[in-house]
């Protein structure tokens, strides 16, 4: 059965050259070893998919009929969710893998918006904020609101970017779209709802006040910073607090040119020369203090606001340092009417679609189960019991294979392009040039130093992170097979071990590249190659966890020079930091001296306190972009050198692809176990609190402390006559 | 010969043994290496997630008496920590409400602790891998102030018991959630979304495992 599947595919794939847009044939002509692994993967993507639609068959016929407008909703996605199975199959048959997985990545949306229609006890028809919140408290609701509704703004731009995507290879998106958004369970839908929360805006979204399908351009929307989406300045207070610096500087950078474009998010009534002035200066005040509280330092701050011509940062700049957050978030919502806020909050935990309320349950479910497990070493995704089975990888799998396998495929994972409201390089966009399938070798997707792109740069780094010759590389077309994708080799590598292992591919490399899209982070990267930018630049970067790929890839050569040496780090070859992304040939810390003493006192940490114990573990060498995530996370000096050291390369089999899993790990944030397929050993991943295994590791040991001191206090509650525990009804603690 | 090769190998074990121990005895912690007690530790050398902050708590956290004295409050918040988290730590997946709300008296602790000549450095910066922990399921930063923390997770903790205690009487909701032709078509939806998620992994070991074969050729 499985021989006769094979010919029929293969006969397939012969007729199928006619297709010009043939992804499968036109990197096959790259070398043997490119065609042999895109047919393999897309033989194996056409065999599960075939897998999936039996399954989903045959549970269809179990089905009675809907009976009310929940099930009714539901049987549309599915019914939708099926044709978009379906047409991924066909776009298989057609070796056109970007709309193959960017339809099947459609259908996990599909299914996503369906799921949070459906009632939950973390969520109530009405409610109403009454005098029950003081005005501190609405504040506080408020950036809690936003940061969580950030979330659903990153799904829909990225499901935005995918309808882009299947649309362009044939599907009919608008039909689907009216079909769901009919029950409720559309896209349309759920930017209606995240309209009325102010998270984004109708009318800049589409130009008119209603969703209307037919005005709504998926990959422009895909495309929009936080200000060109229309968010309210009440929720950018907390949505900017989630997302990387770089988003904050691109939200200033649009203020500045169209401040227009935050207009049409105020209430209507209150729209006066006067009111618009100040709530455009409320909210450039409310960015930058975002920006502060991430580490940004004043100075760096006032550069950005004269390069944009904010004055206002200038001036509010020295009264933000010490002022908490939601003062100015405070502010923000009196100028904008109170009323408007407390409505979006109503909405913000009434909306089932939002799934703001039940974000915030599915995180605090994930720390009562940190405390209340035991550590466990390793989760696996469970198999249904139909469909496809998890593919099993054998032990031995050399770091190369995971390079070309994730090459091959990274143009129809990203395709749908990075959400723009992170900000990332205008190519790697929706609509930018990795939605295009057509291969070429010199695109610059990531904003990489230029001298690099042209130089034999990429080759070496590749030969020096795959230890093949560069004879062998070209003999194998390993070279072009990862040029063609316009990433650097370690971008590549990290696609690469986040795919084996379960990790969402686009949401790695927005985490990767996030922020770089913006002019004054370019700026920034400028002035750390140049070398004007000075130490406290550098500490800027490295507190505000701004170190990721895509800023080692953007400063080149100079910058990585520049930014390692600050931090006390000489490189063996400062081009291979900047291209694989740290992962290999980044330097020790060989003496705490070396490292900059401004640089320490800017991010909060006593020099005359480093000792020696601090670079032990950093004998191989450091890993800038976990260094940077880990101080950024709080982490004092000596356990993010500990966490981000590297290991030898050349000692250990398949490290590469460890370290980069690693790396992925300690840059993301709440990461689930459930979510991955944990296959490679993580006991070497630290402690940053990045799974919940690990969180329960720290949490249990904290919990164990109190106890201990608690029972050895003899002045404790717990020790006094009269003692009560808790109310098991009600959960309450006994009153004071 | 011999006789030094044993030596030497008693040696090692002796030495391997001595530096076990010695790495058992050594602090999990930085700042305290340094400083035993915060009285030791100047203020202007500290970070600013270990300088105290006067907070003016939300109204009804603390009662009149309490707040009139920073270790009344510390006691307090102490106590509501300890029954939360420590006490019925596993009652804490239904009471999520009750858990989120009481995050506020562990910034809280954690605050007035910093306000106390006394305290250990140690202590204090195990506390605080907690309180990132722990301030992660609000995603509020480790920098932010504690402030900050406190009025989200008060906040937060406040709308999430209105919305369990008027859901607690809606059986309407909870006879639809137990809804089997509802249940159905969500384990429909489920399944598909796994099964989605494993062709695509799948297509990338496959690319993989086939990349591998092709390479050693």
């Amino acid at each position: 059965m499985n021989k006769l599947r094979f010919i029929v595919f293969a006969i397939l794939f012969f007729s199928s050259k006619l297709y010009a847009e043939n992804y499968v044939n036109n990197i096959s002509g790259i070398s043997n070893l490119a065609e042999n692994t895109v047919k393999a993967a897309a033989l194996q993507m056409d065999t599960d998919t075939n897998k999936v639609l039996e399954n989903l068959n045959n549970e269809l016929q179990n089905l009675s009929s809907a009976n009310d407008n929940i099930e009714i909703a539901l049987e549309t996605s599915i019914s939708e969710a099926k044709k978009a199975v379906e047409f991924a199959q066909e776009s298989i048959q057609k070796g056109d893998l970007a709309a193959a997985v960017q339809s099947l990545s459609l259908v996990e949306s599909v299914a996503d918006i369906a799921l949070t229609t459906v009632p939950s006890l973390n969520v109530v028809e009405e409610i109403s904020l009454g005098e029950d919140f003081s005005s501190e408290e609405i504040s506080a609701l408020t950036s809690v609101a936003g940061q969580m509704a950030v979330e659903k703004v990153l799904d829909i731009q990225k499901m935005a970017g995918q309808i882009n995507i299947v649309s362009k290879a044939g599907l009919d998106t608008k039909q689907m779209m009216k079909n769901l958004d009919k029950d409720g369970v559309g896209i349309g839908s759920t930017l209606t709802s995240l309209d009325n929360l102010g998270a984004v805006n109708i009318q800049n979204i589409t130009g008119q006040e209603n969703f209307q399908i037919e005005n709504f351009d998926p990959s422009s929307f895909s495309s929009m910073d936080v200000v060109e989406i229309g968010m309210s300045p009440a929720m950018m207070q907390g949505a900017l607090n989630t997302l990387p610096l770089g988003a904050a500087t691109k939200a200033l950078e649009t203020l500045s040119k169209n401040p227009e474009k935050l207009s049409s998010s105020i209430d209507p009534s209150l729209i006066t020369s006067d009111a618009l002035a100040e709530t455009i200066g409320l909210t450039t005040k409310s960015i930058a203090s975002t920006m502060t509280q991430k580490g940004l330092s004043n100075s760096t701050l006032n550069n950005i606001g004269e390069d944009l011509n904010l004055n206002e940062i200038s001036i509010i700049s020295n009264e933000i340092d010490n002022q908490n957050g939601l003062n100015d978030l405070g502010k923000i919502i009196e100028e904008t009417g109170i009323e408007n806020v407390s409505k979006s909050l109503e909405v913000a935990f009434t909306s089932n679609d939002l799934g703001i309320a039940e974000t915030i349950s599915k995180n605090a479910s994930q720390i009562s189960q940190a405390l209340g497990k035991k550590q466990k070493k390793k989760v696996k995704v469970e198999d249904v019991n139909l469909g496809p089975t998890s593919l099993e990888l054998p032990k031995s799998l050399s770091d190369t294979s995971v390079i070309v396998g994730a090459a091959i495929l990274t143009k129809p994972n990203l395709a749908s392009g990075v959400q723009g409201i992170v900000a990332p390089p205008e190519e790697l966009k929706s609509g930018g040039l990795i939605s295009d399938g057509e291969i070429s070798f010199d695109n610059n997707l990531s904003n990489v130093d230029e001298k690099l792109i042209t130089s034999n740069a990429m080759a070496e780094t590749l030969g020096a992170m795959t230890n093949l010759e560069t004879a062998k590389l070209k003999e194998l077309g390993i070279d072009k097979i990862v040029q063609n994708t316009g990433l650097t080799p370690g971008l590549v590598a990290t696609i690469g071990s986040s795919g084996i292992n379960g990790l969402d591919v686009s949401t790695v490399v927005a985490n990767s590249v996030g922020g770089v899209g913006s002019e004054s982070i370019e700026k920034i990267g400028e002035s750390i190659s140049d070398g004007s930018g000075g130490s406290e630049v550098v500490a800027d970067l490295v507190a505000t966890g701004s170190v990721n790929q895509g800023m080692l890839g953007l400063v080149g050569e100079n910058g990585v020079k520049n930014l390692s040496e600050a931090m006390g780090i000489q490189n063996e070859d400062n081009i291979l930091v900047s291209l694989s992304g740290g992962l290999v040939g980044s330097g020790v810390v060989e003496n705490l001296d070396n490292i900059n003493s401004d640089i320490v006192k800017s991010l909060g940490i006593d020099p005359s306190i480093i000792t020696s114990n601090a670079i032990a573990e950093t004998m191989i060498g450091v890993d800038l972009v976990k260094m940077s995530s880990a101080l950024s996370s709080g982490m004092n000096l000596s356990d993010a050198l500990a966490n981000a050291a590297l290991k030898d390369i050349t000692e250990i089999e398949n490290n590469l692809t460890d370290m980069a899993l690693s790396q992925t790990l300690s840059t993301g944030q709440l990461i689930n176990d459930a979510d991955i397929e944990v296959t490679a050993d993580i006991s070497s991943i630290d402690s940053s609190l990045i799974t919940s295994n690990a969180m329960a590791e720290t949490l249990g040991q904290a919990a164990e402390n109190m106890q201990q001191e608690m029972e050895s206090d003899p002045n404790a509650p717990t020790n006094q006559p009269g003692y009560q525990a808790i109310d098991p009804n009600t959960g309450a603690a006994p009153k004071p | 010969m011999r006789k030094i090769k044993i030596f030497i190998i008693l040696l090692f074990f002796f030495i391997t043994n001595i530096s076990h121990e010695l790495m058992a005895k050594e602090k999990n912690c930085f700042y305290c290496k340094e400083y035993e007690y915060l009285k030791d530790w100047p203020v202007e050398k500290r970070p600013s997630a270990f300088i105290y902050e006067k907070i003016n708590y939300p109204k009804d956290m603390f009662i009149k008496e309490t707040l009139k004295n920073s270790l009344f409050i510390k006691k307090r918040a102490s106590e509501k920590v300890y029954h939360r988290f420590i006490k019925s730590k596993s009652g804490l997946k239904k009471y999520q409400h009750l858990m989120i709300k009481d995050s506020a008296y562990f910034e809280a602790m954690f605050n007035e602790t910093l306000n106390e000549r006394g305290a250990s450095v140690e202590s204090l910066e195990n506390l605080k891998k907690a309180r990132d922990a722990i301030r992660q399921s609000l995603k509020i930063p480790p920098n932010a102030k504690s402030s900050e923390a406190v009025y989200k997770f008060w906040a937060t903790g406040k709308m999430m018991t209105q919305i369990y205690k008027k859901n607690k009487k809606d059986k309407k909701k909870k006879k639809l959630i137990k809804n089997k032709e509802l249940s159905k078509r969500i384990k429909i939806l489920e399944d598909l979304k796994k099964q989605i998620k494993i062709t695509k992994i799948n297509a990338q070991r496959a690319a993989t495992i086939e990349a591998d074969k092709s390479i050693n050729e």
